[in-house]
C-alpha cells in the first residue's frame, strides 16, 4: 500500500506540476502586469493624503434642462490607510450647507452623517447599500470613493486606444460583501498605460447591462505623479440623464486635520 | 333621372366599364387597412386642451398606464414567493421597450427615520425569507402613505406594479405587443397566485379584437338577414344573391375609400358594413320588385328592365339622397371619429346607389328570366296588413282628437325625458358589464386604486415656486379634499412624499407628518429624496407640481360633476398666482361629451333643413317642407325621451341614432306624400287621397321599416355597449317612425290644404294665369285661383284621346303643359283642325251647348290639363256671380273667335271644292 502510496503521490504531483506550468507559464509571459498590478501601481502614484476641490456640478436632464450647484469635497487618508470624506454644498442657497460625512471603514461598513441646516441637527445614514444616488446626482455613493482594491478583483482584458493614449482596459468585478452591496456586475476601466490615470469607466448592473459611463476629461498633472481630471462627466444611459462636475479649484496634500472630518465641523465647516 | 337611368340601362357597357374603373382606383391601398384602437379619435379635433396635454406628458412622462395586479399568497403579499413573483415581473416587464417607468414595491425607496438616523434605502434590497425579514418589508411598506391603495392594499392582500408606457408615434402594433408581453410573462411566473393585468394598452388593445369580432359576426350576420328578407320577398333564389354582391362591392370601395383617405377601422366605422347591407338592400329589392312587375305586366326582359328604370329611378334617387344627406350631417361633427364615420357612411350610400343602378340592370340583362311564382296566393300576411293599414286609415281619419290627444301625451312625457339625457363619452363604458376588461376594472378599484388616472398639474410660474410651504399646503389641501369626496381612489403629489419626509426626519411622530413651514427645508428634504421618485411630482426648474390622481369614475357625467368640484374647490381656496389645470387621456374624452351635444343639435338641424328644403322643391311648397319635418321629428323626439327615460347615454353610438332615423325615416314620408300627391291630382278629394296613399303605401312602409328594425337589431350581437344601444335603439325608432307615418303624416294631411292646383299651376305655368290664358283674362289673381281650385288634373301621355268625338261631355280643359291636336272625322277622312298649346281651352263647345263633342282631341306629347266641369262652374256661378260673369264672358269670347276661324276655315274649303 504504501510503496503504491508513494507511487500515486508522486504521479500526483508530476501531473499537477505538469498542468500548473501549461497554465501559468504562458500566462505570465503574455502581460507583464495582471490587473491588479496596475491598479495596484495606480492606488500607489495616484494617492493623496488630503484634497479640497472646490466643484461646480450641473446636472442635465433629457430634455437638455440643466440644474446647477457648487459642493466642496474635503478628503484624507487616515493613518489606517482610510478614507475620510466630506462633501457641502455651497448652491443654490436653500441647499447652503447642507452635508455629508463619509468614514470608511475596513469591512465595508462605512459610517455616513446628513447634516440639514434648516433641520438644525445631523442624521446617520442607516445605509446598508451603497448604490443609491447622491443627492439627485448620476453618481452613486460608491462611485465617489477612492478604488477600493480588497473588496474587488481585477483582470486586464484588454489594450485600447482612447484620445490617441495606450489604455489598459481593466474589468473590475466586486467580490465577498461587496459583490452583494455593489449595485454594479462588473466595471470597465480605462487606465492610461503612460501616466496611470483612469480616464474612463463603464458600469454595468446586477443583470450585466451598461447603464453608466463615466468620463474623466482634461487630465492634468497636479503633483509629483498625481493627475488629476478638471472635468468628470457622468451618464446614466437608461435615464438619459447626466450630471457633469467641473473643478474650480483644487489644493492637494496641504495638511488636514483628521478632527476637521467631525460633526461639529459638518455643522460648520468654516 | 329616369332618363340617366334608362341611359345606364342602354349602355350598360360604358357604366359597368366605368364602374370597374372607379372600383379598381379605389382599392389600389385596400389591403393598408388597419384597425385604430387608439383613443384619439374619441377626442375633438383641435381641443387647446390637447396641446397642453402632450406639454404636461412631455414634462411629467407618460400617464399611459398598466397595472399589474398580484393576489398573495394566502391573503397576504408578504411572502418570499409572492415578493419574489413580483420582484421578477418587475424586472422583467421593465426590460420591455416602451416602458418609460415601473413602480413597485421592489423598485421605490423607504423614507425612514430610526432613531437618529435615516434610511433610503430601497425597501426591499432582495427578497427575504425568514420571517423577521419579511416582518420589517411589511413594516417598511406600511409606513409610507405613498405606498398605501397604490403599491399595496391597505388590507396586504394585493400589490401592484404601475408602468408608464410611451409608444412611438408609428408604433401601431405597440399596445398588442405590450399587452401580450405583460400577459405573456405573467402566465410564465405567477404559479399559484393570481394576478392579471389592467390599463390602457390591454383596454385598447382588447378593443381592437373586438371590432374584429364584431366586422366577423355583424357582416355575416347582416348579409344571412338579407339573403332570408330576400328570399322571403322575392321568392327567387337566382335574383337573391344580387343584392349580395352589390352589397360587397360597396364595401370593398368603401373600405378603399377609407385607405385613400387614410382611415382606420375605429368602433364606429366598423358597423359601416353592416349600415350599408341593410340600408343598401332596400333600393335592390325595390328595383328587383318593380323589374318582376313589369315581367308580370306581360313584359320581355328587357321591357321589363327599362319598366324598372322608369319606375324606381326617381323614388331610388330621392330615399338614397335624403339618407346621404342624413348621415352627411356626421361629417362636420368635430370629434374625429364621428366626422370619419360621417364622412365614410356618405361615401359608402353614394356609391352603394351608384353600384346598385349599374349593376343590377347589368345583371338582370345577362341573368335568365327568374322563375317567378304566377301571381301570388293572397299571402296570409297580408290580410293581416291590410286590416292594419285599415284600422290605422280609420284612427286618422275618424279619431284625430284621440290620436291628436295620445301623441301629444306621449310628446309631452318624452320631451321631459329628454332632459334627463346624460352625455357619455368614457371608453371603458364600451365594454360590456361582464366582460373580463369590467371585471378586471372593478376589482382593481376595489383592492387597490381605479385604474383611470388623470393629472392636476398646479403652475406657479417661477423657477423654484412648487417648493413653497404655501403651494404644497394648497396641494395637500386638495388632496384631502378629494378623499372628502370619496370619489377619488388616490392621488399622489410631492406634498405626500415631504409630509412622510417631514415625519421620519421628527421622530416619526404622526402631528409631524404635515408640510413644513420652511421653504429651504423642502428643498433639503428633496435633495435627500431619489429623483426617479419624484420627478413624475415636481418639473426640473421645480416650477410646477403635478398630483397623480386615479379614480373609477366611468361616466362623462359623474367625472365632469366631479372635475366641476374640485375646480370649485380650487376657485375658492387657491391662491390667485397659482394656475391650476386638469388634464389626461381620459379628461380629453371626456372634453368630447360637450361638442358631442352641440354636434347632435346641428347635426339633426342640418338633416332637417336639408329635408325641409328637399321636400318643399319637391312638392313646390313650403307648406310641404314643414308638414314633411313633423312626422320625422316626433321619431327623434321620442328617441331622446326613450334615452332619458331608460338612462340611455348619448354616446358615440347613440348619438348618431337620431341623425340616420331621420335619413331613413323620411324616405317613408317621401313615398307617402309623392303618393297622396298623385291621388290627390286624379281624386281631387282630400279624405279619399289620403286613404288611398295609406292603402298604397302602408305594406312597402310597414315591410321596410320592419326589415330595417331587424337589420338595425343585428348589431346587439357586437362586443361594444354603444353599437348594440345603436343598433337597438335604430330599430325602435324606425318602428316608431312607422307609426308616426301613418298616423301623424294622414292627420296632418288631412287638416292641412297642403298642396292645390293653384300651387301647382303657378310652379307649372311659371308665369301668371290671368297673363297666359284666355279662360283667365281680366279676372283677378284670387278669382282665378277660385276657379283653379274647383278643377281637376288630368294627364295624357303622346297619343292619348282626351276627348273623343260624338262622346257626352261636361268638362273643359285648359292645356297646363304639352301640345294638343283637334281633329274631326268627317266622311270617313279625319282633318286636323288646330294645335292648341299651354293656356288653350279645349272641350268649351260641350260645356256650353248640347254635350256631344263636336271633334277629338288628342295629345301630341305627354300633356297636362286642367279640368273644369259644369257642376264647377255652376257653383261659381251661384257663389261668386262677379267671378263667374268674367269668366262666362272670356268662355263666350273664345267661343266666338272659334266659331269666326272656323267659318273661314269652312268657307274656304267650299271655295277650293
Amino acid at each position: 500500500m504504501r510503496k503504491w502510496s508513494l507511487f500515486s503521490r508522486l504521479l500526483v504531483v508530476s501531473i499537477f506540476t505538469f498542468f500548473m506550468n501549461g497554465l501559468f507559464i504562458p500566462a505570465a509571459t503574455a502581460a507583464e502586469m495582471s490587473g491588479k498590478e496596475i491598479m495596484e501601481k495606480q492606488k500607489k502614484l495616484q494617492e493623496t493624503n488630503d484634497e479640497k476641490e472646490v466643484l461646480a456640478m450641473k446636472l442635465i436632464d433629457k430634455k437638455g434642462n440643466a440644474k446647477d450647484r457648487k459642493i466642496v469635497r474635503y478628503s484624507m487618508k487616515t493613518g489606517a490607510g482610510l478614507n475620510k470624506i466630506m462633501m457641502i454644498f455651497l448652491e443654490p442657497k436653500d441647499i447652503k450647507g447642507t452635508g455629508l460625512l463619509t468614514w470608511e471603514h475596513k469591512d465595508g461598513d462605512d459610517d455616513q452623517w446628513l447634516y440639514l441646516p434648516e433641520l438644525g441637527k445631523e442624521k446617520r445614514i442607516a445605509s446598508s447599500g451603497k448604490k443609491n444616488k447622491f443627492m439627485g446626482t448620476d453618481f452613486a455613493f460608491e462611485d465617489l470613493r477612492p478604488e477600493n482594491l480588497n473588496t474587488h478583483k481585477y483582470n486586464l482584458i484588454g489594450s485600447e486606444q482612447i484620445e490617441g493614449k495606450d489604455c489598459f482596459v481593466i474589468e473590475a468585478l466586486p467580490v465577498g460583501k461587496e459583490e452583494k452591496e455593489s449595485g454594479y456586475s462588473k466595471r470597465k476601466l480605462w487606465i492610461r498605460k503612460d501616466i496611470s490615470f483612469t480616464v474612463k469607466i463603464e458600469f454595468y448592473d446586477k443583470k450585466g447591462k451598461l447603464i453608466k459611463v463615466q468620463e474623466n476629461k482634461n487630465a492634468k498633472n497636479v503633483s509629483g505623479m498625481v493627475w488629476r481630471s478638471d472635468e468628470i462627466v457622468m451618464k446614466d444611459l437608461g435615464e438619459e440623464h447626466q450630471t457633469s462636475l467641473i473643478v474650480q479649484s483644487r489644493s492637494i496634500n496641504k495638511g488636514m486635520d483628521d478632527d476637521f472630518f467631525s460633526l461639529r465641523k459638518l455643522k460648520s465647516p468654516e | 333621372m329616369t332618363r340617366f337611368m334608362q341611359w345606364i340601362v342602354r349602355h350598360r357597357g360604358i357604366s359597368v366599364i366605368a364602374l370597374v374603373v372607379v372600383l379598381a382606383i379605389l382599392s389600389v391601398k385596400i389591403y393598408t387597412i388597419e384597425i385604430d384602437s387608439s383613443a384619439e379619435g374619441l377626442m375633438v379635433e383641435g381641443d387647446p386642451e390637447r396641446i397642453y396635454y402632450d406639454e404636461v406628458k412631455e414634462k411629467f412622462g407618460s400617464d399611459t398606464l398598466t397595472v399589474v395586479v398580484i393576489e398573495g399568497k394566502g391573503g397576504n403579499i408578504f411572502n418570499e414567493e409572492t415578493l419574489t413573483l413580483l420582484q421578477t415581473l418587475t424586472d422583467k416587464i421593465s426590460e420591455i421597450d416602451g416602458v418609460t417607468k415601473i413602480q413597485s414595491l421592489t423598485t421605490v425607496n423607504k423614507i425612514k427615520g430610526e432613531g437618529d438616523s435615516l434610511n433610503t434605502d430601497k425597501l426591499i434590497e432582495s427578497v427575504p425569507s425568514d420571517p423577521e425579514g419579511l416582518r420589517q418589508v411589511k413594516e417598511d411598506a406600511m409606513r409610507n402613505d405613498v405606498f398605501l391603495k397604490n403599491l399595496i392594499s391597505p388590507d396586504r392582500k394585493v400589490t401592484g406594479i404601475n408602468i408608464f408606457t410611451e409608444k412611438k408615434a408609428d408604433d401601431k402594433k405597440f399596445n398588442e405587443r405590450f399587452s401580450k408581453e405583460v400577459d405573456r410573462l405573467i402566465n410564465e411566473h405567477r404559479g399559484e397566485h393570481k394576478a392579471y393585468q389592467i390599463g390602457s394598452p390591454l383596454t385598447k388593445v382588447t378593443f381592437s379584437s373586438y371590432i374584429q369580432k364584431d366586422q366577423s359576426t355583424l357582416t355575416p350576420v347582416a348579409m344571412a338577414f338579407l339573403i332570408f328578407l330576400l328570399i322571403v320577398s322575392l321568392r327567387s333564389a337566382t335574383v337573391s344573391f344580387l343584392p349580395v354582391i352589390t352589397g360587397s362591392l360597396s364595401i370593398g370601395a368603401t373600405i378603399g375609400f377609407m385607405t385613400l383617405m387614410g382611415y382606420q377601422i375605429n368602433v364606429i366605422t366598423a358597423i359601416v358594413p353592416a349600415l350599408l347591407i341593410a340600408i343598401g338592400c332596400t333600393e335592390d329589392i325595390h328595383m328587383i320588385t318593380e323589374y318582376f312587375e313589369g315581367l308580370r305586366h306581360g313584359k320581355n326582359k328587357k321591357e321589363a328592365i327599362m319598366y324598372m328604370a322608369g319606375k324606381c329611378a326617381l323614388p331610388i334617387t330621392l330615399t338614397s339622397a335624403t339618407t346621404v344627406f342624413g348621415f352627411s350631417s356626421l361629417a362636420f361633427n368635430h370629434i374625429t371619429i364621428l366626422r370619419e364615420f360621417g364622412i365614410v357612411a356618405t361615401f359608402g350610400l353614394a356609391i352603394n346607389f351608384l353600384i346598385t343602378i349599374i349593376v343590377i340592370p347589368g345583371f338582370l340583362q345577362l341573368i335568365k328570366v327568374p322563375m317567378i311564382m304566377e301571381k301570388k296566393k293572397q299571402n296570409p300576411v297580408k290580410k293581416y296588413i291590410n286590416v292594419l293599414v285599415e284600422w290605422f286609415i280609420v284612427l286618422a281619419t275618424r279619431h284625430k282628437p284621440t290620436v291628436i290627444a295620445c301623441v301629444l301625451i306621449v310628446l309631452t312625457v318624452a320631451v321631459i325625458g329628454c332632459f334627463r339625457i346624460k352625455v357619455d363619452t368614457d371608453f371603458i363604458s364600451y365594454f360590456k358589464e361582464g366582460s373580463f376588461i369590467k371585471q378586471r376594472i372593478d376589482s382593481i378599484h376595489r383592492d387597490l386604486s381605479g385604474a383611470l388616472n388623470f393629472n392636476v398639474i398646479v403652475e406657479t410660474g417661477k423657477e423654484d415656486g412648487a417648493k413653497e410651504p404655501e403651494v404644497l399646503r394648497q396641494i395637500a389641501g386638495l388632496q384631502e379634499h378629494m378623499d372628502s369626496t370619496g370619489k377619488i381612489d388616490k392621488s399622489i403629489s410631492l406634498a405626500d412624499y415631504i409630509k412622510v419626509m417631514n415625519r421620519e426626519m421628527n421622530g416619526g411622530k404622526k402631528e409631524m407628518q404635515v408640510v413644513p413651514d420652511s421653504k429651504n427645508l423642502i428643498a433639503q428634504y428633496l435633495l435627500l429624496m431619489a429623483e426617479e421618485d419624484t420627478k413624475n411630482y415636481i418639473d426640473s426648474n421645480y416650477s410646477t407640481a403635478n398630483i397623480l390622481v386615479r379614480h373609477n369614475t366611468t361616466s362623462s357625467a359623474n367625472l365632469t360633476a366631479l372635475l366641476d368640484d374640485l375646480k370649485g374647490y380650487v376657485a375658492k381656496n387657491f391662491s390667485k398666482d397659482l394656475t391650476v389645470r386638469f388634464t389626461g387621456e381620459g379628461i380629453l374624452i371626456n372634453n368630447a361629451a360637450d361638442y358631442m351635444a352641440v354636434g347632435q343639435v346641428t347635426s339633426l338641424g342640418t338633416s332637417l333643413l336639408t329635408i325641409f328644403a328637399v321636400m318643399a322643391l319637391l312638392f313646390m311648397s313650403f307648406k310641404a317642407g314643414i308638414l314633411a319635418m313633423i312626422p320625422n321629428v316626433i321619431p327623434i323626439v321620442l328617441n331622446f325621451g326613450i334615452m332619458g327615460w331608460f338612462d340611455i347615454p348619448l354616446n358615440t353610438g347613440t348619438c348618431m341614432v337620431a341623425a340616420i332615423a331621420l335619413g331613413i325615416a323620411v324616405d317613408d314620408t317621401t313615398h307617402f306624400m309623392a303618393r297622396y300627391y298623385k291621388e290627390l291630382r286624379v281624386t281631387n278629394d282630400q279624405k279619399q287621397a289620403i286613404a288611398n296613399s295609406m292603402r298604397g303605401e302602408g305594406e312597402p312602409v310597414l315591410i321596410s321599416s320592419v326589415a330595417l328594425a331587424a337589420g338595425f337589431s343585428i348589431l346587439a350581437l357586437s362586443e361594444f355597449n354603444p353599437t348594440i344601444q345603436f343598433g337597438l335603439l335604430s330599430a325602435l325608432v324606425m318602428l316608431i317612425a312607422f307609426l308616426s307615418e301613418m298616423l301623424i303624416t294622414p292627420l296632418l294631411l288631412g287638416t292641412v290644404q297642403l298642396i292645390t292646383l293653384w300651387d301647382f299651376l303657378l310652379v307649372k305655368l311659371k308665369k301668371d294665369i290671368t297673363k297666359v290664358s284666355p279662360l283667365f283674362m281680366h279676372l283677378s289673381q284670387s278669382e282665378a285661383k277660385k276657379v283653379v281650385l274647383l278643377g281637376g288634373i288630368r294627364s295624357a301621355s303622346a297619343g292619348e284621346y282626351i276627348i273623343r268625338q260624338g262622346e257626352k261631355g261636361e268638362d273643359m280643359y285648359m292645356i297646363i303643359t304639352g301640345n294638343v291636336t283637334v281633329t274631326m272625322d268627317s266622311e270617313g277622312t279625319s282633318k286636323e283642325l288646330a294645335i292648341l298649346k299651354e293656356g288653350d281651352i279645349v272641350g268649351e263647345m260641350a260645356l256650353m251647348g248640347g254635350g256631344i263633342r263636336s271633334a277629338h282631341v288628342i295629345a301630341v306629347e305627354d300633356t297636362e290639363l286642367l279640368r273644369v266641369d259644369n257642376k264647377s262652374l255652376e257653383k261659381i256661378r251661384r257663389r261668386f256671380p262677379r267671378t263667374a260673369a268674367k269668366l262666362f264672358l272670356n268662355i263666350s269670347r273664345i267661343l266666338s273667335d272659334r266659331l269666326r276661324t272656323q267659318n273661314l276655315a269652312n268657307m274656304g274649303s267650299r271655295y277650293s271644292s
